[in-house]
């Protein structure tokens, strides 16, 4: 039985000790057919590798992270007897182990560097299942020392609202499956923006931490106990998001998320053992302007759209950068952290640009 | 009376913002094709089709979909991609040879994309004697608004 602790504790003056210090550029060179926005961007720890995979002729870009040389190139098959699928997701563990995630069919194909299909996981069998694979969320990983894949998952209006499960093991040895961790209570009634979770797991502490769009706490899951405590790791910038009271149209809906603050992506550093997650602030949206404006300022009339906020090993806020945000592509190598850049030599297209950030000190 | 007077005032008021809504799109778009002196070219076509970068993800893949479609077979529409983020994005969405058509434009300095025409919808704006008359969303709402469109593709 899951047992919740609150640990909560909102911030009065908060002192920051640590921030993240601008170092380099990596610069990958892309080709004429890859996007420098591309949707399918990971790291993979194995082959010290950025991947990019690109939606339009399937193909799999492999570039060290040291030298930012394209190494190798993977052709998938988007027809035909080998064909991939529509992919909502990949992970790559490495050049052999290719994960791609299909969300409609509630399906994990694992391929080759051969692109030839491995093996075929159903992770839902059907629809009526009740919860579903979040492909919007960018969290699923798999542990090799339990041969588990770990899966961001939702749960639709079918489930109770206490039994509704945000992740999933899946065991590759034994198919079994154990879903765990609730969704916040009214995670439905903040609109699409409020069901997307994000995780990240310290596979040594064997937790999984949870950010939540609507919720300033974090929640964190502790596998051995099925404990989950919550942390306080929001910011006096954010308030909580407001329900979402619009109705089915478009302009209601993107007026809605853009003049609300919405927590985002969570990682974790594990060789500066941090914690890191970003958040997005309010916009205000003077009456008849388009709500995806991008000259609006944000409800603190500045120009601090984004924050992230770092967080110890215990869970203690330690720093608040703002203008960095962690895309679903953040990771960490000893070196850094490393984050997606697409505002330098934005004309240039065929460029795909990494920041790297130390982790420092501030001198208190 | 008078409460019947104050009703239709009301009425009328409302009928008359709405419509001054549709009018100042009008107004600013044939400002926009004036001061750039762009209507003197537009005396062939009828319809232009103004797409933005991002906003109602389904109707601007539709609004793609139909240029690519249409492109070719009709002369009296023109295209025009404003807030264009990416034109390498774009280029591999719509395809080279739609992209750099004679007849698909990309706003560069987005001069289509200010005021009341900054939108989250694709525009038709219909035009007669190089002014544009009318002005339609392509939305959820109006999902008749391509259909209209073929109807007048010569």
């Amino acid at each position: 039985m899951a047992i919740l602790i609150l640990s909560c504790e909102s911030e009065s003056v908060f002192t920051p000790k640590k921030t993240l210090a601008f170092k380099d550029r990596v610069i990958l060179e892309i080709d004429s057919m890859t996007k420098r926005s591309s949707k399918y961007v990971g790291y993979c720890e194995q082959l010290k590798s950025i991947y990019i995979f690109n939606e339009t002729n399937y193909k799999l870009y492999f570039y060290d992270v040291e030298s930012a040389e394209n190494w190798k190139i993977i052709p998938f098959e988007k027809s035909g007897p080998k064909r991939v699928g529509k992919i909502d997701g990949i992970y790559v563990l490495n050049q052999d182990s290719i994960f791609f995630l299909n969300g409609f069919g509630n399906y994990v194909s694992l391929l080759n560097s051969r692109a030839e299909h491995m093996a075929k996981y159903e992770i839902f069998e059907n629809n009526n299942a009740g919860h579903f694979i979040q492909t919007r969320s960018p969290s699923f990983k798999y542990s090799r020392s339990t041969k588990t894949l770990h899966i961001p998952i939702i749960s639709s209006q079918k489930i109770n609202s206490k039994e509704t499960k945000s992740a999933m093991n899946y065991s590759l040895d034994s198919h079994e499956k154990e879903l765990y961790k609730a969704w916040p209570s009214n995670f439905r009634k903040y609109g699409g923006k409020g069901r997307i979770s994000y995780m990240a797991h310290n596979y040594e502490k064997s937790i999984c931490v949870f950010s939540y769009t609507i919720d300033e706490s974090i929640h964190v899951y502790d596998f051995k106990n099925s404990i989950t405590t919550m942390h306080y790791a929001g910011s006096n910038k954010i308030k909580k998001p407001e329900y979402y009271k619009g109705g089915t149209g478009i302009h209601e809906k993107a007026l809605h998320q853009r003049t609300q603050s919405w927590f985002g992506n969570i990682h974790y550093d594990k060789y500066q053992q941090i914690y890191l997650r970003s958040a997005s602030i309010a916009k205000r949206v003077p009456k008849g302007v388009n709500p995806l404006s991008s000259n609006l300022k944000t409800v603190h009339g500045d120009e601090v759209y984004v924050i992230t906020i770092l967080l110890s090993e215990n869970f203690e806020k330690i720093g608040e950068v703002p203008h960095v945000m962690l895309p679903n592509s953040a990771f960490s190598t000893p070196n850094g952290l490393y984050v997606t850049d697409s505002q330098y030599q934005k004309e240039n297209e065929d460029i795909m640009v990494f920041k790297r950030f130390e982790i420092k000190n501030i001198p208190q | 009376m008078r409460v019947i007077s104050l009703q239709l005032a009301l009425i009328l008021s409302l009928f008359s913002c709405k419509q001054s809504q549709t009018d100042i799109k009008v107004q600013e778009i044939n400002e926009i094709l004036n001061s750039a002196g762009l209507s003197q070219n537009l005396s062939d076509v009828d319809i232009l089709f103004l797409v933005p970068n991002a906003g109602c993800d389904g109707c601007i893949t539709m609004a793609e979909s139909f240029i690519v479609d249409n492109i070719d077979k009709h002369q009296n529409f023109i295209t025009i991609f404003t807030d264009t983020k990416s034109h390498k994005a774009l280029k591999l969405k719509i395809g080279e040879r739609v992209f750099n058509h004679d007849r698909v434009f990309i706003d560069r300095q987005n001069l289509f994309y200010s005021g009341s025409l900054m939108s989250i919808y694709p525009l038709i704006a219909y035009i007669e004697m190089g002014q544009v008359h009318t002005i339609v969303e392509v939305s959820p709402e109006n999902n008749t608004a391509l259909d209209n469109l073929t109807s007048q593709l010569k």
